[in-house]
C-alpha cells in the first residue's frame, strides 16, 4: 500500500510517492526547518556529516556519477499501475506536519519559489505548496521521444486522476534538463485545484480569524496539449532552451542531440491546443477561487503576490533582506546567489547574507542575476551556490561564465560547495553547499519576524521597482498597487 | 589568541591601566592601536611601544563621541584589516555625596564610563561579526559588584557595564566573539589625581593598592584565554565575596565606612570637575602610575581583612540587635 500511515506524517516522513529531489519538497522543507529554528542541510534529507560522501561522489568517473544520479531519482519513482493508490491528501497531511504547532499571522499558499521561501522565513510564516512532483516509472521511453513519453503517461494519469478528483495533472517532459532521469521516470506534476481537508484543517488550527492568506501566484505559462479534463501534457520546461526550441528545434538543439548521440536532431512535439500554467512554477487559478471561498467562511483576509517569471520575486526579496538588515542596524553586505533547491534560509540570516534565488543553473538565470547586480548597490562579497543536474544542456553557461558574477563583488567572490571541475556533474554540491556556507566566519543574530505591515511599508517605499504585485483579493491587477 | 599576532585597540590608553596594557602588549610584539583624548600623550606612548618592539598606532578619540569611535574602528580596519581585541578601558570618576555632585558631572561620568563602553562596542561589533571572532574586554570594577559611598556615579556606571556585558555575552553566544569583564580593585593610576571632586577632601585609592601592570597582565590573560570576568587584586574578589555572604546592613556599614575613611586624605580640596569634561593637561597625569604607594608582598592578609571587614560588623550588628 502507498497510503501513508498517521505515524509517518506525525514524524515528518513524506509519502513514498513524492519526490524528495524536487523544488516543492525541498523548498517546503527549507521553509519548515527555518520555522523550526533549524538549518537546511543536505537539501533537507542528508545530514551535514554526509559531506565526505560528496567528495567521494565527485571523484568517481562521469558515467558512474550519472548512474548514481539516475538511480537515486529512479528509486523514488513508483510503478504506473500504483497511481490509483496515490492519495494527494497524504502529501498535504505530511506538508502540514512539517510545520511547528503554533499560530501564524499569515500563511502562504501556491507556487513554489525559492525567493518565496526567504520571504516566508522573514515573515515567519508557513507555505503550503500547490504543486507536487510524483515520479512515475517509465523504463522504456527514450528521453528524446517526447510522444512516447506522453503515451506512456496516459494510463498512469488516468488512474491518478480518477483517484484524486481535486487535482490537475501537468505531465512534463523536458529532455533538455531532465535528460538523465527521463530514461527511467516520467514527471507528473500535480496541482491542487482546491484546498482540501488537510490544508483547511491546518489553516483553521494555525491561522487565527483575521489572519491573512497570501496566494503566491506565478503567472508563467507554457504552450501545452490538453489530453483530458484535468490532464495536460507540457513538452519542455523553463530553463536554458526556449519554448520555440523545444517545439520547432534550433541549431543549439541539434548540436545538443548530436552531443548526446541521439537518433533525433529535433524533438517531435504534440500539437499545442492551449496555454497552461507552467508545470513546475505556474499557479493554477482554480485554487484561488477555493481559497477565497474558504477565507470568506472563516474570516480570513486574502492577499495575492503576483508575478510573471519565477525569478521576478528574487530582486524584491534580496532588496527586502538588505532593507531589513538596515532596519535592524546591521551592516553586512554579502550576497548569496542560490540556484534551484540549493538554498539556505537559516544560514543566510546567520551569516548576514542577502539571498538572491535563481530558478536553475541556465543562461536566463545568469542573465537575470547579472541584471540585478548591474542595477543594485554593489555588494562586498558575492557567493554562489550552483546546482548541478548532470547534463550539458542547451543554454548551460560554462563554469567560467558563472564566475563572471564575482566581478561585481567589491571585495571577493567565491563558490560555496561547488567543485568547479565537476560542473554540471558536481553532485557533491548537494551536501557541501551548507557546510561551506557555515564556513563563512560572519555570525549575525537570528531576527524576530518581519511583520506584514513592515513588508507593505517596504513595498510602498519601492513602488514601481519590481515586477511583482501585492494585491488585495478583490483588487484587479491594474489597481493602485499594481505599480509595485 | 597569541598577543603577538593580535590587533588590539585600547581606549583610554594615555594613562593608567590602558597605558600599562599597551606597553605590555607591545613588549610581547603585539600590534596596538592606542586611543584617548590626549593626542600628544598618545604619540609618546606609540613611540614607547615601538621602542619595545611592538607595532603601535595612535588614533585620538573621545569615547563619548560615537562618530569618533566609528572612526577608531574603521581606521584600525583600514590600517590592519581586522580587530582581534577591543579594550573598552576609558574611565573617569567623581568623589562626593550624591546630592553634592553637580548633575552634569554625574551624567558625564556615566556617559564616559558606560556609554564609552557601549559606543566602543557598537563601533567594533560589525567588524567582529563579519570576522566571526574577536574579544571585547570591558573595564568595570569591583565597584560594579558593590556600591561605594561617595562614588555612586562611578559605581553606577561600573555596575551597568556588568549588566551590559553579561547581556551582550548571552546575545553573542555562537558568534565567535567573547565578552570579558575586567574587575580591578584599587590600582595605582592617575585616575585619582584627575578625579572630579566635590567631597571637600583630597582623594586617594583605598588600600591595598595594586600596580597597573598587574591589570595589564590580567588583560593579556584574557586575550590568551577569554573568560567571563577576572578580578585584578585579591581584595576585590574578597570584598565581592564578603558582599554576597553578609547581610546588606553589615556589608553596607563595612564598605561605607572603609570608603569614607580610606578613600580620602585629611587635606581639604576645592571643588573640581577634574578631567571629566576636558583632558588633564598635566604631563604627570599621562603616566601609568599615579604615584600611589603600591602594597608590597602577598595580598593574602588583605583578603582576610576584606572578609573580616564585612564579617566583623555583621557579627557586631547581630549582637547589637540581640541586646535590644
Amino acid at each position: 500500500m502507498l497510503k501513508t500511515p498517521g505515524y509517518f506524517s506525525m514524524h515528518r516522513v513524506p509519502p513514498k510517492f513524492i519526490a524528495n529531489f524536487d523544488s516543492a519538497t525541498a523548498m517546503l522543507r527549507a521553509n519548515a526547518m527555518y520555522l523550526r529554528g533549524k538549518e537546511f542541510s543536505g537539501l533537507g534529507f542528508m545530514p551535514r556529516s554526509a559531506r565526505p560522501l560528496g567528495t567521494v561522489i565527485n571523484s568517481l568517473p562521469q558515467s558512474v556519477k550519472e548512474q548514481i544520479y539516475i538511480w537515486s531519482g529512479y528509486s523514488e519513482a513508483i510503478p504506473g499501475a500504483d497511481m490509483s493508490k496515490v492519495d494527494v491528501e497524504d502529501i498535504t497531511k505530511w506538508v502540514t506536519s512539517e510545520y511547528p504547532e503554533r499560530e501564524y499571522p499569515a500563511v502562504m499558499i501556491g507556487s513554489s519559489n525559492g525567493a518565496g521561501v526567504h520571504l516566508n522565513a522573514a515573515l515567519g510564516i508557513p507555505w503550503l505548496p500547490q504543486t507536487f512532483l510524483i515520479p512515475v516509472q517509465q523504463p522504456d521511453v527514450h528521453p528524446d521521444e517526447t510522444l512516447d513519453g506522453m503515451k506512456a503517461g496516459m494510463e498512469p494519469a488516468r488512474l491518478l486522476l480518477e483517484a484524486n478528483p481535486d487535482i490537475q495533472l501537468h505531465h512534463m517532459h523536458d529532455a533538455n534538463q531532465d535528460r538523465l532521469m527521463l530514461g527511467k521516470m516520467g514527471y507528473f506534476r500535480v496541482k491542487k485545484l482546491k484546498l482540501g481537508e488537510q490544508y483547511e484543517k491546518f489553516l483553521r488550527e494555525h491561522l487565527p480569524p483575521g489572519g491573512t492568506i497570501i496566494l503566491n501566484e506565478c503567472h508563467r505559462t507554457w504552450p501545452t496539449t490538453r489530453l483530458g479534463e484535468r490532464h495536460i501534457f507540457q513538452h519542455g520546461a523553463l530553463g536554458g532552451a526556449t519554448e520555440s526550441e523545444f517545439h520547432e528545434g534550433s541549431e543549439r538543439v541539434t548540436k545538443y542531440l548530436e552531443r548526446y548521440g541521439s537518433h533525433k536532431r529535433q524533438w517531435d512535439t504534440p500539437e499545442k491546443n492551449e496555454v497552461s500554467p507552467e508545470a513546475e512554477w505556474g499557479f493554477e487559478p482554480s485554487l484561488r477561487e477555493d481559497v477565497e471561498r474558504f477565507a470568506r467562511e472563516n474570516g480570513y483576509k486574502v492577499k495575492r503576490l503576483v508575478y510573471e517569471e519565477p525569478e521576478h520575486l528574487s530582486p524584491l526579496v534580496a532588496d527586502l533582506y538588505r532593507w531589513w538588515y538596515r532596519q535592524r542596524q546591521l551592516r553586512p553586505n554579502r550576497l548569496m546567489l542560490e540556484s534551484f533547491i540549493v538554498l539556505e534560509p537559516y544560514w543566510a540570516l546567520r551569516t548576514g547574507s542577502v539571498p538572491f534565488w535563481m530558478k536553475f543553473n541556465m543562461e536566463p538565470s545568469l542573465e537575470w542575476a547579472t541584471h540585478y547586480l548591474e542595477n543594485t548597490e554593489p555588494y562586498d562579497d558575492i557567493h554562489l551556490m550552483l546546482f548541478s543536474h548532470g547534463v550539458e544542456a542547451v543554454g548551460l553557461p560554462s563554469i567560467d561564465q558563472w564566475k563572471s558574477v564575482f566581478e561585481f563583488a567589491r571585495k571577493k567572490g567565491s563558490f560555496l560547495g561547488v567543485d568547479e571541475k565537476s560542473f554540471p556533474r558536481d553532485f557533491g554540491v548537494f551536501v557541501k553547499y551548507q557546510t561551506d556556507l557555515m564556513d563563512i566566519p560572519a555570525r549575525y543574530p537570528m531576527p524576530g519576524m518581519l511583520t506584514l505591515n513592515q513588508f507593505e511599508r517596504f513595498l510602498d517605499e519601492n513602488q514601481g521597482r519590481y515586477r511583482v504585485q501585492f494585491l488585495d483579493h478583490s483588487a484587479t491587477e491594474t489597481a493602485t498597487v499594481a505599480a509595485r | 589568541m597569541n598577543v603577538t599576532d593580535a590587533i588590539i585597540v585600547i581606549t583610554g590608553a594615555s594613562s593608567g591601566i590602558g597605558r600599562a596594557t599597551a606597553l605590555a602588549c607591545a613588549e610581547r610584539g603585539g600590534t596596538v592601536v592606542v586611543s584617548a583624548r590626549r593626542s600628544h600623550a598618545l604619540e609618546q606612548l606609540a613611540q614607547e611601544c615601538s621602542n619595545l618592539g611592538g607595532n603601535a598606532v595612535a588614533i585620538p578619540a573621545d569615547v563619548t563621541d560615537p562618530d569618533a569611535m566609528d572612526a577608531l574602528a574603521s581606521g584600525t580596519i583600514e590600517k590592519f584589516g581586522r580587530i582581534d581585541v577591543w579594550f573598552n578601558n576609558a574611565g573617569v570618576t567623581v568623589a562626593g555625596n550624591f546630592d553634592e555632585v553637580p548633575p552634569d558631572v554625574y551624567r558625564q561620568v556615566i556617559e564616559t564610563n558606560l556609554f564609552g563602553v557601549i559606543n566602543g562596542t557598537r563601533s567594533v561589533l560589525p567588524y567582529m561579526r563579519e570576522q566571526g571572532s574577536g574579544i571585547i574586554i570591558n573595564h568595570s570594577s569591583v565597584l560594579g559588584k558593590f556600591g561605594a559611598s561617595q562614588f555612586s556615579a562611578y559605581s553606577t556606571s561600573k555596575a551597568a557595564i556588568i549588566g551590559f556585558s553579561e547581556s551582550l555575552r548571552q546575545e553573542l553566544r555562537g558568534s565567535g566573539i567573547n565578552v570579558c569583564l575586567l574587575l580591578p580593585a584599587a590600582i595605582d593610576t592617575p585616575i585619582y589625581n584627575q578625579a572630579a571632586n566635590f567631597s571637600g577632601l583630597g582623594v586617594k585609592p583605598v588600600e591595598p593598592i595594586y600596580p597597573a601592570e598587574l591589570a595589564a597582565q590580567e588583560v593579556i590573560g584574557l586575550i590568551e584565554r577569554p573568560r567571563a570576568e577576572v578580578y585584578v587584586g585579591n581584595s576585590g574578589r574578597a570584598g565581592s565575596f564578603a558582599r554576597k555572604v553578609t547581610p546588606f546592613a553589615a556589608s553596607d556599614r563595612a564598605i561605607g565606612t572603609t570608603w569614607e575613611q580610606d578613600h580620602f586624605t585629611p587635606n581639604p580640596a576645592d571643588p573640581s570637575r577634574g578631567n571629566v569634561f576636558e583632558p588633564d593637561s598635566n604631563p604627570d597625569h599621562a603616566k601609568t602610575s599615579g604615584g600611589w604607594p603600591v602594597s608590597e608582598g602577598s595580598s593574602t592578609p588583605y583578603v582576610a581583612a576584606g572578609i573580616a571587614a564585612a564579617a566583623i560588623p555583621a557579627a557586631y550588628l547581630l549582637r547589637s540587635r540581640s541586646k535590644k
